[in-house]
C-alpha cells in the first residue's frame, strides 16, 4: 500500500515526464511485452496449425537437445572466441579512430576520410563476403603477396587457423567508419575550452588526449561495451553461414550457424527459441552484471 | 534507513514485475479469445462444405464453367514475371486461364525468397486460401499425411474422381506416376507438377571441347581418361582448376565420380533393393582417396568448398582457369557457350558422361528427377468452401488446351501451330530487350501443377538436346531413392535429428580427407563414429518406407 | 601556437599516412560494386579477383532496373516510410531520453529496465506477427512505422547524451514556469543537435534497409519498399537456380551486372545523408550552443 502511495505521488510530481513515457509504455508493451508469451514454445513442440498455446509441451527437452549435441561445447567456443576477439580488437578500433580524427586540423580531409571510412558498411554483405572469397582464393591478392615472396598458395578461408582471423579483420574494416559516428557525435560536446586551460599547463598532446578526451567520451564507451557484452552469444549467422565450410566448422561454427542448419531441416522454431532463450538469459547475466561493474568502477550505467 | 530504502526498492521491482505480469496474462488471454473464435467459425465453415454443393449442371470437364464464384490461390510468382506484373491475375497467361476456364482467381504471391516464413504464418494464423502451392511433401511438418489431419488440407480421391476427369485419366495410364503422387494409405494430397519424360535430366559433366581437340583427345568416360585429360588441362592449358563444381552443403557432383565406384555421396538403392548410406561404404573410402589425389596434385580446385554461387563458377568456367565441371544444362552449358563464344570464337562445351570404373560400363547414378515434383503442386484447402470447383478449375491443366496455354501460353501470341507442333513466336524469343525465359512468363506458367509437354524447348544449342541424352545413359532409376516416402510423423522426426547431425559430421570429414587435413586411415573410426550417431536406425526407417513405396 | 615538438609533427605524418591509406582500404568495396555495375556483362562473367576499372563499358544494367515498374513505387513507398517513421522515432526516443535523464524520476531505474529486458528477450516471429495484426495494421505500410516506433539501443543513446547536460542549463527555466515539454524542445534538443544526427541517422539507415517486416505483413506488392524490390530484383534467377529440382529447365540467370546495378540504386541514396549529417559534429557545438 505505503509502496502504491509512493509510485502514485511520483507520478503526481512528475505528471509531464510520465505523460512523455505513456507512448512508450504503450508501446514496449504492445510489441515486446504482449509477443513474449511466444518464447513459451522453446518448452514445446510448436506446430504452426496448433498455434502457440496449443502446442504440445516438450519441458526441457529442446534445450537437453541443444545441450547434449555433439557440437554444443564447440559452438560455445567458437561463438565465445569469435566475440571476444571481436571486442578485444574491434570495439577499440573506432575509438582510435575517432581520437586520431579528432586530432586532423584539415576540415576537408576529416570530413573525407569519414565520409569514405563509412563506406563499406552500406554495402551487402553477400558483396562484401564475395570480395572476401576473392582475395583469400588460393589465386587471390593476398596469395600473390605470398607466392611472391616465396611462399605456398594455400586457400585460406579452408585453413581452420585463419577463419577467425579474416573474420575479425573484415569486420573491423567494414565497420570501422560507422562505428566512429556515435563517438564524434560524443567529442563534440567536450568543452574547448578545456583544452586551452591544459595548453596554458603545459599538457602535450597525448596528455590532452589522455586526460581531456578519453574522459569525455568515457560514458559513451562505457555504455556501448556495456551492450556488446550483452549481445556477445548473439553474433550473428548471416556472415559466417556466407564464409564457412565444413572444414572449417572446428573454428568457425558458432552457436547460430548450427542452430540455422539443424534448424533449416524443418523450420525447428521450437529448438531455435530454446536456444536463443539460452543466449537471451547469458546476453541478460553479462550485462546486468556488467552494469553493476561499471557503476561500481566508474559511476557509469545503464540503469 | 537505507536498509528499509533498499526493502521498498525491492517492493517497487516486485510490484513492476506484478504488474508487467498482470498486462501479459491479460493480452495472452485477449490473445486466446481473439484466436478462439476464429476456429470454430473455420471448422463450421468446412462443415457446411461438407455435403457438396454444385455451383452448377455443368459436367466435369467442361469449360468455360458457367459460375460467378471467384476462388482464392496462394502461390509463388515466377520471379522473372515480377519485372512486368505484379499479380498472377493481370498477365496474359492469367487473364486467358480465366477466360478459358470461366473460373474468376484472386491469387496472393508470396515475396521472393519468403515462401517459407509466409506459408508458416499462414498456417498459424489459420488464414487459408482455396488451393496452396508448396512441396506438401516436405514443407509441411510431418508431411501430407498430418497436414491432412490436421485439417489444413482435405483429401483429393473422391474430387478426383468426379470432377476432375483429365488428371484421372492420366493416373489410370501411368501406375508410376499414380503410385508416386498417393501417400501409403493411397490417399492424393496434391493435384501435381507432372515433368515430362525428356526433362528429367539436366545435370551433368561438362567439358571444354575445343581444349580436347586441341590436345587430341577424346571426351572422357572412364576415371582413368579423366584423369588425363585433367592433367592435360592443368600442363598445356595452364588451368589452375581443371575440374571444380558448385558447392553448396556439399560438393554438388550429383554423384559423378564417386558413383564410378557404385556408391553415391547419401542414402541409395543397392542392385538386391536394399536401402544403403553411400559414406560408410568401404568402396566409399576408394572415391575419397582418388578425390583426394586429385585435389594434391591440383586437378581437383583447391577452392572448391567456396564455390557456393555460380559467380564463382562462371568465372572460372570463362577466364580458362577451369576446364570440366558438374552443372545445369541452360544455366550452365547454354549460358557459358553463348558468353563464351563472344571473346572467343573457338569456346566449345560439350556434355560428358557420367564416369564409370571400366571403359562400357553404365554409370551406377547420375542426376535424375522424377515425373511427379512435388515441390511445385497444389492441395486443396479446408477453406475451400467450394472445392468441386477449385478441383475443376486445376484439372483444366491437364486436359490437351490447358496444357497448352500452361506450356505454351496464348496461341497467336506466344506461339503458333506449325504442322500440329507448337512453335514459340520470334515475339517470345527475339525480343530486344528481354531475354527469353522473362518474355515467356508472361505467357505461361513455368513451374506448377500441369502437364509438361515434352515439346518444350528452350534450347539455343545442339549440345544442350545432347546433354539431357548423354547424361541420361545411367543406371539413376533403379538406384535412386524416391523423394516422396513417407515415413510417419514420429519417424520422420528421427530422421531429420539424426541426419543433420550426420550429415554435418560427414561433410567436415569429407572436406578433411579430401583435402588431406585428416590421414585415409581414419576412415573407419569415421564410420565408427556415423553408425553411433545412429544412421542405421535412418536406414532402416528408409528402408521400411520403401517397401511400403513399392507395394503402394 | 609556437613550436610544435617533432614527435608531434612525426604523429601528424603518421596520422596523415594512416589515415590516407584505410581511405584506400575502405572506398574498395564501394568502387567494386560501382566497377561491376558499369561492366560488360559478359566479360564481368568471365572475372575473377579485383577491378580497377568498369570492363567494357555498359549502362545497360542501369536501364534494366529503372524500367522496373516497381522500382518507383518503392521509392515513394520508402520515402513515405522514412518521413512518417522518422517522426514517430525522433518524437518518443526524445520523450523517453529526456524522461529517463530526470534525476527527479524516481523510477528511472526500474523504467529502463523495463526497456532494456526486451532488447534480450523476444516471443518470435509468429507472436509478434500476431500482434501486429490484431492491431489491423496487416496489408499497411504503419506496419512498417509502428511497430518499430523505439528502439532501445538508440533510447540509451540519446538518454546518456542527455545525462551529459549540465542541470543548472534547465533550472532557470524551470524557475520561469516552463514545463517538461518545453524544456524538452526549448533547451535540451537545440543542445543535442550532434546525437539527434546521430539517432536520426540510425533510424534512417534501418528503415531504409528493412525488408524483412515488409515481407510478411505486405501482401500488395505495390506497397513494397525499395528495399523489398530490389532484393526481389536480386533474387531473380538465383533462387530458381538453386532449389534444383523446383524448376523444369534450369532458368538462365539475369545479366551479373543487374546485381551490382541494384544494389548501387538501393545504396547510393542513404550513402549522401551522412556528408549532409557532418555539419552538426563540431567540436564544442553544446559549449557553443549554451554561450551563444
Amino acid at each position: 500500500m505505503k509502496a502504491m502511495g509512493r509510485v502514485l505521488f511520483d507520478v503526481r510530481k512528475n505528471k509531464y515526464l510520465y505523460v512523455m513515457l505513456l507512448p512508450l509504455f504503450v508501446y514496449y508493451v504492445l510489441f515486446h511485452y504482449q509477443p513474449m508469451y511466444g518464447a513459451m514454445i522453446a518448452f514445446k513442440d510448436f506446430s504452426p496449425r496448433l498455434g502457440i498455446i496449443g502446442s504440445p509441451w516438450a519441458g526441457f527437452g529442446h534445450f537437453m537437445d541443444f545441450f547434449q549435441g555433439a557440437y554444443f561445447w564447440r559452438t560455445i567456443r567458437n561463438t565465445f572466441m569469435i566475440s571476444f576477439y571481436d571486442l578485444i580488437f574491434g570495439f577499440p578500433a573506432p575509438i582510435v579512430l575517432a581520437l586520431l580524427l579528432n586530432e586532423i586540423r584539415v576540415q576537408i580531409f576529416k570530413r573525407t576520410v569519414q565520409t569514405l571510412t563509412y563506406l563499406p558498411h552500406f554495402i551487402s554483405l553477400v558483396v562484401i563476403c564475395g570480395m572476401i572469397k576473392d582475395f583469400t582464393s588460393s589465386n587471390g591478392i593476398i596469395n600473390d603477396i605470398i607466392a611472391f615472396f616465396g611462399g605456398e598458395r594455400h586457400s585460406l578461408l579452408l585453413e581452420p587457423g585463419l577463419f577467425r582471423t579474416i573474420y575479425v579483420s573484415t569486420d573491423i574494416w567494414q565497420h570501422i567508419g560507422w562505428g566512429t559516428i556515435i563517438y564524434l557525435a560524443a567529442l563534440t560536446g567536450i568543452d574547448p575550452e578545456r583544452y586551452e586551460a591544459a595548453k596554458i599547463d603545459g599538457a602535450g598532446r597525448w596528455k590532452q588526449m589522455l586526460h581531456i578526451t578519453i574522459p569525455g567520451i568515457l560514458p559513451t564507451i562505457t555504455v556501448l561495451l556495456i551492450l556488446n557484452l550483452g549481445r556477445m552469444m548473439n553474433l550473428g549467422f548471416e556472415k559466417i553461414i556466407l564464409l564457412y565450410s565444413p572444414g572449417v566448422y572446428e573454428t568457425a561454427d558458432v552457436i547460430s550457424s548450427y542452430v540455422y542448419r539443424v534448424g533449416l531441416q524443418d523450420f525447428n522454431y521450437s529448438f531455435s527459441s530454446a536456444v536463443g532463450l539460452f543466449n537471451s538469459a547469458i546476453g541478460f547475466i553479462l550485462v546486468i552484471s556488467s552494469n553493476w561493474l561499471s557503476r561500481k568502477l566508474n559511476d557509469t550505467s545503464l540503469w | 534507513m537505507k536498509a528499509q530504502s533498499a526493502g521498498s526498492r525491492r517492493l517497487s521491482i516486485l510490484l513492476s514485475i506484478v504488474i508487467v505480469f498482470g498486462l501479459l496474462m491479460a493480452c495472452s488471454k485477449e490473445e486466446k479469445n481473439s484466436a478462439g473464435p476464429s476456429s470454430p467459425a473455420a471448422s463450421s465453415a468446412n462443415g457446411e462444405s461438407q455435403p457438396p454443393v454444385q455451383p452448377s449442371g455443368d459436367p466435369a470437364g467442361a469449360y468455360p464453367v458457367n459460375t460467378t464464384e471467384t476462388i482464392t490461390s496462394w502461390e509463388e510468382v515466377n520471379d522473372n514475371l515480377i519485372t512486368f506484373y505484379s499479380n498472377l491475375a493481370d498477365t496474359p497467361f492469367g487473364k486467358q486461364l480465366e477466360q478459358e476456364t470461366g473460373i474468376k482467381v484472386k491469387y496472393t504471391h508470396p515475396a521472393s525468397g519468403q515462401r517459407k516464413e509466409q506459408f508458416n504464418l499462414m498456417i498459424a494464423s489459420n488464414n487459408l486460401t482455396d488451393t496452396i502451392e508448396i512441396d506438401w511433401t516436405v514443407e509441411y511438418p510431418g508431411g501430407p499425411e498430418k497436414a491432412i489431419n490436421d485439417k489444413v488440407i482435405v483429401p483429393l480421391n473422391d474430387l478426383i474422381d468426379q470432377h476432375a476427369p483429365n488428371l484421372k485419366k492420366l493416373l489410370q495410364d501411368n501406375p508410376e506416376l499414380d503410385r508416386m503422387m498417393k501417400t501409403d494409405n493411397g490417399t492424393y494430397y496434391v493435384f501435381p507438377m507432372i515433368r515430362p519424360d525428356n526433362a528429367l535430366v539436366f545435370r551433368g559433366p561438362i567439358i571444354r571441347k575445343d581444349w580436347l581437340d586441341e590436345l587430341n583427345l577424346e571426351v572422357p568416360t572412364t576415371i582413368d581418361e579423366w584423369y588425363a585429360v585433367l592433367q592435360a588441362f592443368k600442363e598445356h592449358k595452364g588451368a589452375t582448376a581443371p575440374f571444380t563444381a558448385m558447392y553448396n552443403n556439399e560438393t554438388n557432383l550429383q554423384d559423378a565420380f564417386i558413383g564410378a565406384f557404385r556408391t553415391a555421396n547419401r542414402h541409395y538403392i543397392d542392385d538386391n533393393g536394399k536401402v544403403q548410406y553411400g559414406p560408410i561404404d568401404p568402396q566409399f573410402k576408394d572415391a575419397l582417396a582418388l578425390l583426394r589425389k586429385w585435389y594434391e596434385e591440383g586437378l581437383f580446385d583447391k577452392d572448391f568448398a567456396l564455390n557456393t554461387d555460380t559467380k564463382a563458377l562462371d568465372a572460372k568456367m570463362l577466364s580458362g582457369q577451369s576446364g570440366a565441371t558438374v552443372h545445369l544444362i541452360s544455366g550452365g552449358l547454354g549460358r557459358w557457350m553463348e558468353s563464351g563464344k563472344k571473346s572467343d570464337e573457338k569456346f566449345h562445351l560439350v556434355p560428358a558422361p557420367y564416369p564409370t570404373l571400366n571403359k562400357g560400363d553404365t554409370a551406377f547414378i547420375g542426376q535424375r528427377s522424377f515425373e511427379f515434383n512435388p515441390s511445385a503442386s497444389k492441395g486443396i484447402t479446408t477453406a475451400a468452401k467450394n472445392p468441386e470447383l477449385v478441383a475443376k478449375w486445376l484439372d483444366y491443366a491437364y486436359s490437351e488446351p490447358g496444357a497448352r496455354l500452361f506450356n505454351f501460353g496464348v496461341e497467336g501470341e506466344s506461339y503458333t501451330m506449325a504442322d500440329g507442333k507448337p512453335v514459340f513466336t520470334d515475339k517470345v524469343l527475339k525480343d530486344p530487350q528481354y531475354s527469353v525465359q522473362q518474355m515467356i512468363s508472361q505467357y505461361t506458367k513455368p513451374n506448377g501443377p500441369f502437364l509438361g509437354d515434352p515439346r518444350k524447348s528452350l534450347n539455343t544449342y545442339p549440345e544442350m538436346d545432347e546433354a539431357a541424352v548423354v547424361w541420361a545413359k545411367t543406371d539413376a532409376a533403379k538406384h535412386l531413392l524416391p523423394g516422396f516416402l513417407t515415413p510417419t510423423v514420429e519417424e520422420s522426426q528421427e530422421v531429420a535429428k539424426i541426419l543433420t547431425a550426420v550429415t554435418s559430421y560427414k561433410e567436415e570429414m569429407f572436406m578433411k580427407f579430401v583435402m588431406g587435413k585428416e590421414p585415409l586411415d581414419r576412415f573407419d573410426s569415421y564410420v565408427e563414429q556415423i553408425r553411433s550417431m545412429g544412421i542405421d536406425r535412418v536406414t532402416e526407417i528408409y528402408q521400411a518406407a520403401l517397401e511400403r513405396y513399392n507395394n503402394r | 601556437m609556437s613550436t610544435v615538438s617533432w614527435s608531434g609533427r612525426l604523429f601528424d605524418w603518421f596520422n596523415y599516412i594512416f589515415l590516407t591509406f584505410l581511405m584506400v582500404l575502405t572506398m574498395y568495396p564501394l568502387l567494386h560494386v560501382a566497377f561491376a555495375s558499369l561492366s560488360d556483362a559478359s566479360e564481368l562473367m568471365k572475372h575473377s579477383g579485383m577491378l580497377w576499372k568498369p570492363l567494357g563499358f555498359s549502362m545497360d544494367a542501369y536501364v534494366n532496373v529503372f524500367r522496373n515498374p516497381m522500382i518507383a513505387s518503392g521509392y515513394t513507398n520508402t520515402l513515405i516510410i522514412l518521413v512518417g517513421g522518422l517522426a514517430l522515432n525522433i518524437v518518443l526516443t526524445s520523450f523517453g531520453a529526456y524522461a529517463l535523464s530526470r534525476r527527479s524520476l524516481r523510477y528511472r531505474k526500474q523504467i529502463m529496465l523495463f526497456f532494456v529486458f526486451t532488447m534480450f528477450f523476444s516471443g518470435g516471429l509468429i507472436p509478434f506477427y500476431f500482434a501486429v495484426m490484431n492491431l489491423g495494421l496487416g496489408n499497411s505500410l504503419l506496419a512498417l512505422i509502428v511497430p518499430t516506433a523505439v528502439n532501445t539501443f538508440n533510447l540509451i543513446i540519446m538518454r546518456t547524451a542527455f545525462d551529459a547536460i549540465p542541470e543548472s542549463l534547465e533550472e532557470s527555466a524551470k524557475i520561469d514556469g516552463a514545463n517538461d515539454f518545453v524544456i524538452l524542445f526549448r533547451i535540451i534538443l537545440p543542445l543535442s543537435l550532434p546525437v539527434v544526427a546521430v539517432i536520426l541517422l540510425y533510424y534512417g539507415v534501418s528503415h531504409w534497409n528493412a525488408w524483412f517486416n515488409a515481407s510478411i505483413f505486405l501482401q500488395d506488392r505495390a506497397k513494397y519498399p525499395l528495399q523489398l524490390v530490389l532484393r526481389e530484383i536480386l533474387l531473380q534467377g538465383e533462387a530458381s537456380a538453386m532449389a534444383e529440382g523446383a524448376a523444369t529447365e534450369d532458368v538462365a540467370m539475369l545479366s551479373a551486372t543487374l546485381k551490382y546495378a541494384t544494389i548501387m540504386v538501393a545504396t547510393v541514396p542513404i550513402l549522401l545523408v551522412y556528408p549532409l549529417l557532418q555539419r552538426y559534429f563540431v567540436k564544442g557545438a553544446l559549449i557553443g550552443a549554451v554561450k551563444g
